[in-house]
């Protein structure tokens, strides 16, 4: 039989972003992938390098929505590093209950639209109907229920009240139970269990080659976890288990993420109970030499932000590899020998996100000089939009 | 050539590595340095990346990866930096490599490494579209993140490309 070509996108089939997926097809199986990124480039590398790390921090958070604590984390250590500047300690432990928060609402997110993609809206419901009390105490922590602008260089923003901590010890251990009620309907119900089971396997090794990262990897049996590799903050001090599961399926990486939230329900009970005091936030110089290398465990793999300044008050190259990106590679090999109908379910199973892949302002470029300008949304709306 | 270190105590495990790794490419590593207990980085003769990364994924198989590939841009000093990062995540050995390597900016040309680590195609095609190093071997040198029509021989992430308009600066 000749194979097909088959384009998905660029309106994502599981999340709604957008990126462009052409799978080669023979008959319902899916035989080769070519993947096509950048739609939502933003150019914010080259913006980066005009701004001071007060601005580029508020840029850094808008990489990525969902995952913002991650990056303005990794950000403000990539340039606490630059400057030599040590973090207060209960500074540190703040960030910690916020970065994991931002992770348990991440997950339960991904794993309310997996079960939507199955067709299993019940589920579907509960999830995000518990996302919700913890996206509460977050606004509560941060003053915002997703773009939070918490951490900034140096410490954090807000310190946090002792009713809080009272409401988040009451809270927390009620949640536990309840996801683990959904831990044990994810593992028996036959309605996921036959869409992910055995679908989308991948060795370790083979991911370990192509660069894979986060609970993608761990579901394949590699104990990757930069909690774990490469302490950061106080996660050297926070005793914790690294979630890996053998089976390397769909299943697998569903799976670990329902385990770390459980997990990481512990972690914040851990990092209530032991809050040092002190102060939240210590003084950074504005023109800094140096370089640093903030690497941050992300909801979905590793973030790197890769700063580097010479003098002046705005870096000369600012580098960012967020997690999607990769896992594009590994994600192009799951495919491979599995039915159209899979691949929802196993493109969901990486978490995707492609504004971060992207980290794209929109850019006009000057041919003859060589030059580019930036579009402001006024403009463009000016210019193109027309009733 | 010492080890050079802010560190105060270098891990046992970390500064035997690195010896090892100093004998293996004598004339390879022109410099080490040890950051934290878990980040190091050497500085390489030029081309030499490849049978560096080589003998790392070949020791360490099942626990080693390619973090990612990054160009630094000194115009001043005519030259683009490469720098190849790779995790090492033994249960008791871990160690965050940075292989840093200069380039000359009048012909970025390099060896690439995709076959032997085949997560490196996007991130060289990226280096290459927005820096112009390109990678010599590499099955698809093409465009990643910028649009189709996006002119040759124009690389954004440049030095010499600056933004046009003026960005409202708070100082």
């Amino acid at each position: 039989m000749p194979a097909i070509s088959l384009i998905v996108g660029p309106q994502h089939p599981a999340l709604h972003e957008a990126e462009r997926f052409l799978f080669k097809v023979e008959g319902e199986t899916v035989i080769d992938v070519i993947p096509r990124i950048g739609y939502m480039h933003r150019g914010i590398e080259k913006l980066m390098e005009t701004k001071t790390f007060i601005e580029g921090l508020y840029l850094a958070e808008r990489i990525c929505g969902i995952c913002n604590v991650a990056h303005t984390l990794c950000f403000a250590e990539a340039v606490e590093q630059a400057a030599d500047v040590e973090v207060p300690p209960r500074a540190k432990y703040l960030r910690v209950i916020a970065h994991e928060l931002n992770r348990l609402h991440s997950h339960l997110l991904l794993l309310g639209v997996a079960a939507e993609l199955m067709g299993f809206e019940t589920l579907f419901m509960l999830f995000w109907r518990d996302r919700e009390l913890v996206m509460s105490l977050f606004e509560e922590l941060t003053g915002n229920r997703v773009i939070s602008a918490y951490v900034r260089v140096g410490g954090v923003t807000r310190d946090i009240s002792p009713a809080l901590v009272d409401k988040m010890k009451d809270k927390l251990p009620k949640l536990y139970k309840r996801i683990e009620r959904y831990k044990k309907v994810l593992s028996e119900d036959p309605t996921f269990t036959t869409r992910t089971m055995d679908v989308g396997y991948i060795s370790g090794s083979k991911l370990l080659a192509l660069g894979a990262v986060g609970p993608t990897i761990r579901g394949s049996g590699v104990k990757i976890d930069l909690r774990y590799t490469d302490p950061y903050e106080a996660y050297d001090e926070i005793p914790f288990k690294v979630i890996t599961y053998k089976e390397g399926d769909s299943w697998a990486r569903y799976m670990v993420r329902v385990d770390e939230c459980l997990e990481l329900i512990n972690i914040i009970l851990y990092a209530l109970d032991h809050l040092p005091q002190g102060p939240i936030c210590t003084k950074v110089p504005r023109t800094i030499e140096g370089k640093g290398e903030g690497r941050v465990e992300a909801p979905r793999g590793e973030v790197l932000h890769h700063t580097i300044w010479r003098g002046g008050v705005t870096p000369w190259r600012h580098r960012v590899r967020t997690p999607t990106y990769a896992n594009i590679p590994g994600v192009c090999e799951m495919f491979k020998g599995y039915h159209v109908a899979d691949i929802p379910v196993i493109l969901g199973s990486i978490d995707p996100c492609f504004a971060c892949t992207d980290r794209t302002t929109v850019m006009l470029l000057d041919a003859k000089s060589g030059t580019r300008k930036t579009m402001t949304i006024g403009e463009i709306k000016k210019k193109y939009w027309r009733r | 050539m010492a080890v050079e270190s802010k560190v105060k105590k270098v891990p046992e495990k970390v500064s035997k590595f690195l010896e090892e790794l100093r004998r293996e490419f004598k004339d390879k590593i022109l410099s080490v340095k040890v950051l934290t207990p878990t980040r190091a980085e050497l500085k390489i003769v030029r081309n030499s990346h490849k049978q560096i990364i080589k003998w790392l994924r070949n020791q360490f198989a099942e626990s080693s990866y390619l973090v990612t590939i990054n160009t630094v841009d000194y115009i001043d000093k005519e030259y683009f930096e490469l720098q190849y990062e790779i995790q090492l995540a033994e249960d008791d050995f871990k160690l965050h490599l940075t292989l840093k390597m200069n380039i000359p900016r009048a012909n970025p040309e390099v060896e690439t490494i995709t076959d032997i680590v085949p997560g490196a195609l996007l991130y060289e095609c990226e280096n290459y579209e927005m820096f112009g190093v390109r990678f010599v071997g590499h099955p698809a040198l093409g465009k990643v993140f910028l649009p189709e029509e996006w002119p040759d021989n124009i690389y954004p992430l440049r030095k010499e490309i600056k933004l046009i308009k003026k960005i409202k600066k708070v100082r």
